[in-house]
């Protein structure tokens, strides 16, 4: 198998984050992996498994995801879908416990057949630029979750 | 840029994720942050000292008031925030490239 693929991560306009990455896999599986919890318990805990893992996808249902620290604190995430077209599309919103973006942020994950498989899109529109600009900062918090010391090695390169 | 060890205390804890959360609406004063939480001046002035020293939030003077501010960034600081948020996710993509693989394998 090839290394793995680049992942594109790029500031759009004021309020919009866009994360993009090629799969060796059909966009039926990326889309499977992205909504089911038992597999996406298997690659949001990097290291620690998320505790509570819930999926409702029908528009207007519900997600839950929570991590816990080491030290017994939790990370919540709650979501909402608004639009499922399976296999190449997910709209939903999403909010942290502790809203560190500033209101609830519309991300939208495509999932578009490509030469190596298939593409997935991710666009995270956030309320504010400010918003945005907390998740960033905050976003490892997520990571420390999933056992920070791979996190701090990948950083480090 | 502090070192990473010092982001990931700061960010550790609750309080110190909802003062952040907090002044990503706008600068405060001690006082403003005090109120909304059941903890005393000076836990909260603690809670600040740890952010600040972590690189996360800064103080100005503004007449006897020393508001708190979310650290300003030049594009270079900015961008090691893009690049952290990049490090966890492709940590996490990596997971899911072993997971389609195996999926593959079951289903080929």
């Amino acid at each position: 198998m090839p290394g793995p693929f680049p992942l594109d991560v790029e500031r759009r306009g004021a309020q919009e984050l866009f994360l993009s990455r090629p799969f060796a896999a059909s966009c039926e599986q990326l889309f499977e992996a992205h909504v089911r919890p038992d597999l996406i318990r298997r690659w949001l805990s990097v290291r620690l498994p998320l505790e509570v893992c819930t999926v409702d996808l029908r528009p207007g249902g519900d997600f839950r995801y929570v991590w816990r620290f080491p030290d017994g604190r939790e990370l919540g995430l709650t979501g909402t879908f608004v639009a499922i077209e399976r296999p190449h599309r997910i709209v939903h919103t999403e909010r942290f416990d502790e809203d560190w973006t500033g209101g609830p942020t519309l991300v939208t994950t495509c999932f578009l057949p490509a030469p190596v498989g298939c593409r997935m899109e991710m666009t995270i529109v956030y309320q504010s630029e400010e918003g945005r600009e907390m998740a960033l900062r905050t976003g490892m918090t997520e990571g420390m979750a999933e056992g920070y010391d791979a996190l701090e090695a990948m950083v480090r390169g | 840029m502090p070192p990473l060890d010092a982001t990931f205390a700061a960010l550790s804890d609750p309080t110190r994720r909802a003062i952040l959360a907090r002044l990503a609406a706008g600068p405060a004063t001690v006082n403003e942050l005090v109120r909304p939480f059941s903890m005393s001046q000076p836990a909260i002035t603690k809670h600040i000292h740890v952010l600040e020293e972590a690189g996360l939030v800064t103080r100005s003077r503004e007449g006897r008031h020393r508001p708190v501010h979310l650290a300003p960034e030049g594009f270079q600081e900015a961008d090691r925030f893009l690049e952290r948020f990049r490090a966890l996710w492709e940590a996490r993509y990596a997971q899911l490239d072993q997971l389609l693989a195996e999926m593959n394998q079951n289903n080929p």
